[in-house]
């Protein structure tokens, strides 16, 4: 599912058009053109970290013997096409690290 | 049964709606953004719009809190109607909005679930949610 641009978005000029919302013009096409990354940087960062946290805790038990390449395409492959590049370099480094201290934290229990 | 919800503005294929809240402090105008997460996974953020920013931890006290939070409960439905299949995550931003959030569960519960499966997210594990209990954040899929 990719998120239409606003670019010639009809639903966006109709507004642009309505007179009791002209003052709020600049706001309106600032948020119309934004990313969602941009709306909300640390919400949706913290929200995607959140799930990859949740990922690798599940992942551990049921597929304890897969190696980090596994675990981060898995992890990552449903990620929206509209990611932009630092968000993603950022949540790859994320999942690195946090398969890498889980993985490593349980080899460390004695059985 | 939504009472009385603003306007709701529809933007990029029914993701974000917009809306203008009335009352003392003038005219807010809002912003209700439905993030893909993954998959069929969304985010529901919220906040006022200004120029340059959307800020979700304003507390705008324009004395409309219900007529707001229908309003966002509104985008809610409109979205899930666009999306269906969509899985709506609602995470508070700070202790204020988990209880406010929790309490509208709670109130609202015996509504709710007639049009959506609602699982509620603690220490990182997630239930069916369950209104005798504090939820760190919700989740909801609307019922086909």
């Amino acid at each position: 599912m990719q998120k239409a641009s606003s670019v010639n978005d009809p639903a966006l000029e109709e507004i642009l058009r309505d007179a009791t919302l002209a003052q709020h013009r600049e706001a309106i096409l600032w948020a119309a053109n934004a990313t969602d990354e941009e709306l909300l940087p640390e919400k949706i960062l913290a929200v995607r970290k959140e799930m990859i946290r949740q990922k690798i805790k599940s992942l551990t038990i049921e597929h304890s013997n897969w190696v980090l390449r596994e675990a981060v395409v898995h992890i990552l492959k449903d990620l929206p096409d509209s990611i932009p590049p630092d968000m993603l370099l950022e949540l790859t480094r994320f999942t690195i690290e946090q398969w890498e201290l889980v993985t490593l934290n349980e080899a460390a229990v004695p059985t | 049964m939504i009472e009385n919800p603003y306007q709701l503005l529809p933007l990029r294929n029914q993701t974000r709606y917009m809306f203008e809240s009335t009352g003392p402090k003038g005219a807010v105008l809002k912003l209700i953004l439905f993030t893909q997460i993954e998959g069929d996974l969304w985010n529901l953020g919220f906040g006022d719009l200004k120029k340059g920013e959307l800020d979700a931890s304003i507390i705008t006290n324009n004395h409309d809190v219900r007529r707001v939070l229908n309003t966002v409960a509104r985008a809610v439905y409109l979205f899930t109607d666009a999306y269906p299949g969509s899985v709506v995550r609602i995470s508070p931003l700070d202790g204020k909005r988990a209880k406010l959030y929790n309490l509208i569960f709670q109130r609202r519960h015996s509504e709710i679930i007639e049009q959506f499966d609602v699982f509620g997210w603690l220490g990182g594990e997630r239930f069916t949610y369950n209104p005798d209990y504090f939820f760190d954040a919700f989740e909801i899929h609307r019922k086909s």
